[in-house]
């Protein structure tokens, strides 16, 4: 364990007792659940936020995209009838935007932020245009088996969760692409030298990004049994924030799924406790805000202090 | 090079033809009224864009100003229901969002943490600051000053004094940048930060600079979103740190920094804004808007792109 993992470690501890003593609900094993089940959109989209940001790019747009995604499956849905269907258009849907930025980003050289900046606008649009602004109800048994609370009160979500979080370590670790992963994040030029297309395996990460979104849209659907076109705002900030708080160099080519998981237990932690504290929206904010700044600051500092001590 | 200068000139040809285009497709379009609503409703993008011009020809970025849209507006409105006189309230606003701006620059240059990460954690914790601030007041201060109420209905020359405030901004920003030893040195950052170190520029003072700046010229958008509707209110300015960034994308600036001008991030504020105004009078649902808005920025930096590979 670094020095960073380490003071993150202590930090969420801290953090979880502090609200353990403010609030003697939130040590429950039923509110530890809750955490769990309420956690698990966020914690998907976590690593498609790893993947983008060790391969040295950046997407700002999973939430919207997501969204979209609810509801290209909502509106199938009422027009079919079949879940089955719904589900794969919306994934389908989810895979082509990620394909396209992957081609505009990986082939014509287009800057990350800005490609995910205009999907961040256009499909969180499009949501809204498409349902008139209001929430379309998704009513299916499989949907809703998936937020069904099944052992411990987690709900099967949690499971997929974990299956993606396994999947994702075996790509990152034990994969061709995982490996190319973090070569396009340290320097494209390794891949061009050794043969290889880093075109190609970029627009390959994107895909692997398009997946873990299209089942991020499923835990959403599943959690809300619902399309609603403001669900998610800010989760892709919250994402991206929970990868770096866990101490993935946002410079690329290094970084594991262990310290997102930290990270995301963090964000968690802090909404989970700041929100049973029923404070105001805007000490809410305030105080999410100075937490994620102090633990950016935190991992800044151990930076640091591990730079000079190898100088 | 013949593609670069055409990718240069394009911004200000395409705002022309749109304008013609429309102009000659729709009645209202070019009419006085319309003209100046126009100038109107640039005023607050525009400024942001401006100082965001700044901030990305460093190479950096400010996802922050937004909220000190709504923090600069919270104070300003704060002072003046406390019965403090505009010129301090505005001072004020302008001093909170320049140490906005200066926290954001000094954790990135100093703690040497990505601008994308510091300015979204400010950007966060801001506008809980402004949303506290305002809360004191039940979270809407109705404004009501001579001197604001005078600068919404006020025009000089018959230009609208926010889209006039734009103008000066505007100006003062493209002569800083092309007239002073800052402007200077700013593009050579921007074009090769190592570079221009080596060749004595203080690099991370003059990108600090940039995001006081930012900040601070933040501010004044918070200022005139006040202006213009006489109510300081807890949803103000969200977003539009999104839409700063595309105006100065469709100006042609390049995120990597080095390239962009803020005449041109002026022109990409009317392309939006003539596109917005065009789909409203043909009765296109405002909700369409936003999905456009996105679409444009796409395209605009694909155009970008083709016009540079062109062979020249």
């Amino acid at each position: 364990m670094t020095r960073s993992q380490a003071a993150l470690a202590v930090a969420i501890l801290l953090l979880a007792g502090m609200f353990a003593a403010l609030d003697p609900d939130f040590a429950t094993l039923a509110n530890l659940s809750t955490l769990a089940n309420q956690t698990t959109v966020l914690a998907v989209l976590a690593v498609g936020s790893t993947f983008a940001i060790i391969s040295r790019n950046i997407d700002i747009a999973p939430a919207s995209v997501m969204t979209l995604a609810a509801v290209v499956v909502a509106m199938l849905l009422h027009a079919t009838g079949s879940i089955a269907a719904a589900l794969v258009a919306g994934a389908a849907v989810t895979l082509a935007i990620y394909l396209l930025h992957g081609l505009l980003i990986a082939r014509l050289g287009l800057d990350p932020l800005i490609v995910t900046l205009a999907a961040w606008i256009w499909a969180r649009g499009l949501a809204v245009s498409l349902t008139d602004a209001t929430t379309l109800p998704i009513r299916s048994a499989f949907v809703q088996a998936l937020d069904a609370p099944a052992v411990f009160g987690l709900t099967p979500a949690v499971g997929v969760v974990v299956a993606v979080y396994v999947a994702g370590w075996v790509v990152l670790n034990r994969t061709r692409l995982g490996i190319y992963t973090r070569a396009l994040g340290e320097d494209e030029r390794a891949l061009a030298a050794r043969g290889l297309s880093p075109a190609a395996w970029k627009v390959a990460v994107f895909a692997a990004m398009g997946v873990t979104t299209s089942i991020a849209a499923l835990l959403m659907i599943a959690r809300l049994a619902a399309a609603a076109p403001t669900a998610g705002f800010g989760l892709e900030l919250d994402a991206i924030v929970a990868v770096i708080i866990g101490g993935t160099s946002f410079k690329g080519g290094s970084g594991r799924l262990g310290n997102t998981v930290a990270g995301v237990v963090f964000i968690a932690v802090l909404d989970n406790g700041l929100s049973a504290l029923q404070l105001g929206d805007a000490e809410f904010e305030l105080l999410k805000g100075a937490g994620i700044l102090a633990a950016l600051l935190l991992d800044a500092a151990n930076r640091r202090r591990g730079q000079k001590s190898r100088v | 090079m013949i593609g670069r200068r055409l990718a240069g000139a394009s911004v200000l040809l395409v705002t022309l033809l749109m304008f013609l285009v429309f102009a000659l497709t729709t009645d209202r379009f070019a009419s006085t009224g319309n003209v100046l609503n126009l100038a109107k409703q640039m005023s607050i993008i525009g400024v942001l864009g401006t100082g965001m011009t700044f901030v990305v020809l460093g190479g950096g970025i400010d996802l922050s100003v937004g909220s000190v849209v709504l923090f600069a507006g919270a104070i300003a409105g704060a002072l003046l229901t406390e019965g403090f006189g505009a010129a301090p309230a505005m001072l004020a606003a302008l001093a909170g969002g320049a140490l906005v701006g200066a926290a954001n620059g000094l954790l990135i240059e100093r703690l040497r943490i990505s601008p994308v990460i510091v300015t979204l954690g400010t950007m966060v914790a801001v506008r809980g600051l402004g949303l506290v601030l305002l809360q004191r007041y039940s979270s809407w201060i109705d404004v009501s000053d001579p001197v604001f109420d005078a600068l919404g209905v006020g025009s000089i020359a018959g230009v609208p004094a926010s889209a006039a405030v734009m103008l000066v901004l505007g100006l003062a920003g493209a002569l800083l940048l092309r007239f002073t030893r800052f402007g200077r040195e700013l593009y050579a950052i921007g074009t090769n930060a190592a570079a221009a170190r080596l060749c004595g520029v203080d690099v991370a003072g003059v990108r600090v600079a940039t995001y006081v700046l930012s900040g601070a010229i933040a501010a004044v958008a918070g200022l005139l979103s006040v202006v213009r509707t006489g109510v300081v209110s807890p949803s103000i300015g969200v977003g539009l740190e999104f839409s700063a960034i595309s105006v100065v994308v469709l100006g042609g600036a390049r995120l990597s920094g080095g390239v962009g001008r803020i005449e041109r991030t002026l022109l990409g504020t009317a392309i939006l804004v003539m596109v917005l105004n065009y789909l409203t009078i043909h009765g296109v649902p405002g909700t369409w808007q936003t999905t456009v808005t996105g679409g444009l920025i796409l395209a605009a930096v694909l155009t970008d792109r083709l016009l540079r590979r062109s062979p020249a």
